[in-house]
């Protein structure tokens, strides 16, 4: 427990949210842009619309959060130089679950943020529907998993590698590949397989769409369960990687 | 001294692994591009202008203003850390060859990217079949223009990476600018927004749109010279401060 | 000639004066020692100095030009620095770092082997720089310093991280410096010794003021004999010498007397006798450079 709160003392005046709010902000904002004016056929089945956007737009833009906030979090060590400090301090472990359980902190904090605007939002627009608890629920809880599982991955590259385009680097090939491989249904298998594909993967509302008649018609899908566990499977295993490699780093 | 400048510029990126980012990230749109368009040829035109729609879509609008701002950080970065501003500062070089050395390895670092997302798209197209002879006029307007967009999204990621010392901030502006990007070119404002002349000088995802090009040129210039000019007064009117 | 001058030089952080109207003379060819405990604003006046950081009032000259934008330029031609932690580039070998510095000063290629020399690195040439020591990358920095053989360097804790050799061999490389290429050299401490050893001109600053300024001798002779005695009535021995001419000041359990002569020390214990005043200890003693340091500044001269 002292480790955690010496994390959040560290945090201390850099405003380590403040990019990654701005860009949940950001999010929302294009959301909203996205979905004004309404058609009448849209409004009945809006807050079905709103879960099947949410994802393309966690897809594009929560890996590149989750690296800022990855970053942030790893590179004040890098800066300061103090992976040596620390180790005569703390177990390198224990540095390893305060670093997550502080970011780990801000995506809870976000996605109960996210979700709260995303309902507001239905109102503000004026939908008739009346929003699926079920589905909100397992669409808050998968953001949550899948945003923390690529975290996770984004704070072992970022403690792994001093240099931090490296990181960042691969957050954006990730982000690109896992937006892509959403509209690549032929391939379900490298979806399961990259954390970055999970934000696709586990979408359950489709569209049903064809060049005759272009309205929407928006249904559930049947939950791909393999999809929501590969991403649990993820998050574990990032989060034992990066606990070992930072006990075995040497400083 | 500003050959000298780009010199110590180049020295300082052997053993970086910056250029990867630079050949890994274009791949994907294209090889993902080329799949969803022969995927979707019941819906498109069998022709490069639909091939090239599928290339740029996302990539012109979110990953590459965030890649640019990738190489603007890494480059400032170079000075942020173990000290070096004392270095940069107290040798006899003029800022002003500092900063356009910096800026002109980035526009270097900007036209490789491009280049290869040409070859890339013309591979692609060969690759997928397309039967109609390439437009090479069309392709090296779109691949111009969009290098020249690029170049005031340099200068302005340049710019703040210069006073925000973090690597991963304006790599987030970056990203959100792409996005604004888009929103701006919607409403028409796309024209007076940096990020947003990236996409609208490689035509993403409208091939045909009309570009006008007097003013686009001028604002491309004007955006580049605005925040070279800001950096500039930046580092000569504040203190290097210790770590 | 004065290689640097400032004038009244300030500069304020917040509401603190770091430094305080600083009248700073380096003479042509010394090595002025820069003397102050940490955060006195040793590293703020150098830093303006060499136009890293903008003085809040008053003037630097350098080279007799003012430091200004204009001449930026045309003075750090001629001047080498090290200031604060030496600075490189991690990923970048020693030798790497060295080309950079030798490209941006437009100087022979044979300069980098020559630095790596003088500062004894050829061995770690080809090493990351971001592996190396503290004092490793300290005699970097140096040879980086060092390179095109400037006419002013300016060292700023030239010695930290160093081991008790690398501290004796830096020293012995700064003090042939002058002689060897005729350099002025203007380097900061806050240990007494080591400026002791090193300089001939010191400038003392404490708490952004300068105490003291003149050449090391001039330090040297405020650190003049003086006689202590001991009697069985003190208070009533420095009423009688002082009657007789002579300033004693109580220091602690003795009188302190400028130091005299021998005759006149004989005529002084024979009045203490004739008063019925015992002489109990009579001692030749010799105040230290940390006792001077000590007044001037109020505090230990290493911290």
């Amino acid at each position: 427990m002292n480790t955690f709160s010496t994390e959040w003392f560290k945090a201390k005046r850099r405003k380590l949210y403040l990019a990654p709010a701005a860009l949940l902000v950001i999010q929302l904002f294009w959301l909203f842009w996205a979905l004004r004016d309404p058609d009448p056929e849209v409004i009945a089945q809006g807050y079905l619309l709103i879960l099947y956007n949410a994802p393309l737009i966690n897809g594009i833009m929560m890996p590149t959060i989750m690296a800022v906030l990855a970053s942030r979090l790893a590179d004040v060590e890098h800066k300061g130089q103090t992976f040596k400090l620390l180790n005569t301090l703390q177990r390198p472990s224990s540095l390893y679950w305060a670093k997550a359980g502080c970011g780990a902190t801000y995506i809870l904090s976000f996605c109960l943020i996210q979700i709260t605007m995303l309902l507001l939002m239905g109102r503000v627009l004026g939908y008739t529907d009346s929003p699926d608890l079920w589905a909100y629920g397992l669409y808050f809880a998968q953001t949550l998993v899948i945003s923390l599982e690529i975290f996770l991955l984004q704070l072992d590259l970022s403690l792994g590698v001093r240099n931090q385009a490296f990181s960042l680097g691969v957050g954006l090939c990730g982000s690109m590949a896992g937006l892509f491989l959403m509209f690549m249904p032929q391939w379900p298998l490298l979806r399961l397989l990259t954390p970055w594909g999970h934000f696709g993967a586990t979408m359950f509302v489709g569209n049903m769409w064809s060049a005759e008649t272009p309205v929407i018609s928006l249904y559930y899908m049947p939950v791909d369960w393999v999809g929501c566990f590969m991403a649990l499977v993820g998050l574990v295993l990032f989060a034992v990687v990066g606990r070992t490699l930072l006990a075995r780093k040497e400083v | 001294m500003l050959m000298r400048a780009l010199h110590a510029e180049k020295i300082k990126l052997r053993r970086t692994p910056v250029w990867l980012a630079f050949v890994l990230l274009p791949v994907l749109p294209a090889v993902i591009g080329t799949f969803n368009y022969l995927a979707n040829l019941g819906l498109l035109k069998s022709d490069w202008e639909s091939l090239w729609t599928q290339h740029t879509l996302f990539f012109c609008y979110f990953f590459l203003p965030a890649l640019l701002g990738v190489y603007c950080a890494y480059l400032w970065r170079l000075e942020h850390l173990d000290h070096n501003w004392n270095r940069v500062m107290t040798v006899p070089m003029p800022v002003w060859s500092l900063c356009l050395s910096k800026f002109l390895v980035a526009l270097g670092l900007l036209a490789g990217t491009v280049l290869w997302q040409g070859v890339l798209f013309i591979l692609g197209g060969l690759l997928a079949g397309i039967r109609v002879p390439i437009p090479w006029l069309q392709v090296m307007d779109w691949l111009t223009c969009g290098f020249l967009g690029g170049a005031a999204v340099l200068s302005l990621q340049l710019f703040l990476s210069l006073f925000i010392r973090s690597f991963a901030v304006p790599v987030a502006i970056a990203l959100a600018g792409g996005i604004g990007g888009l929103m701006a070119t919607t409403q028409g404002w796309g024209l007076f927004f940096p990020y947003a002349l990236l996409s609208l000088g490689m035509r993403a995802n409208n091939p045909n749109r009309v570009l006008e090009y007097p003013v686009f040129f001028v604002s491309c210039a004007a955006f580049t010279l605005l925040f070279l000019v800001l950096s500039v007064m930046f580092i000569r009117r504040r203190d290097v401060k210790s770590e | 000639m004065e290689i640097i001058q400032t004038q009244n030089l300030c500069k304020r952080y917040g509401n603190a004066m770091r430094v305080n109207r600083l009248n700073l003379k380096v003479p042509e060819g010394s090595i002025y020692g820069f003397l102050g405990p940490n955060g006195a604003g040793k590293s703020t006046t150098l830093k303006m100095i060499l136009g890293l950081a903008h003085p809040t009032s008053g003037k630097i000259q350098v080279f007799s030009k003012p430091m200004d934008a204009h001449n930026r330029l045309s003075i750090l031609k001629k001047v080498g620095s090290l200031i604060e932690s030496p600075s490189y580039y991690a990923h970048l070998t020693g030798a790497e770092n060295l080309e950079i510095v030798r490209n941006l000063r437009g100087l022979p290629a044979s300069q980098v082997d020559e630095a790596l020399r003088l500062v004894r690195l050829e061995e770690q040439r080809d090493k990351p720089a971001g592996h190396y020591s503290l004092g490793m990358k300290q005699r970097l920095g140096l040879a980086a310093a060092l390179m095109g053989r400037p006419k002013l360097l300016i060292l700023d804790e030239p010695t930290n991280g160093l081991d008790p050799s690398g501290i004796q061999e830096m020293r012995e490389l700064i003090k042939s410096l002058p002689a060897q290429f005729g350099m002025t050299v203007l380097v900061s401490s806050h240990l007494l010794g080591e400026i002791d050893q090193m300089a001939d001109h010191v400038g003392i600053i404490h708490q952004g003021e300068l105490v003291f300024q003149d050449s090391l001798q001039a330090l040297h002779t405020h650190s003049r004999h003086h006689l202590a005695l001991r009697t069985t009535d003190n208070r009533a021995a420095m009423g009688i010498l002082k009657g007789a001419g002579l300033s004693a000041r109580p220091d602690g359990e003795f009188l302190q007397l400028d130091k005299l002569s021998d005759r006149d020390t004989a005529a002084a214990a024979r009045l203490l006798v004739e008063n019925q005043i015992g002489l109990l200890r009579i001692e030749e003693r010799q105040k230290s450079l940390e006792d001077i340091f000590l007044e001037l500044t109020g505090k230990a001269a290493s911290l």
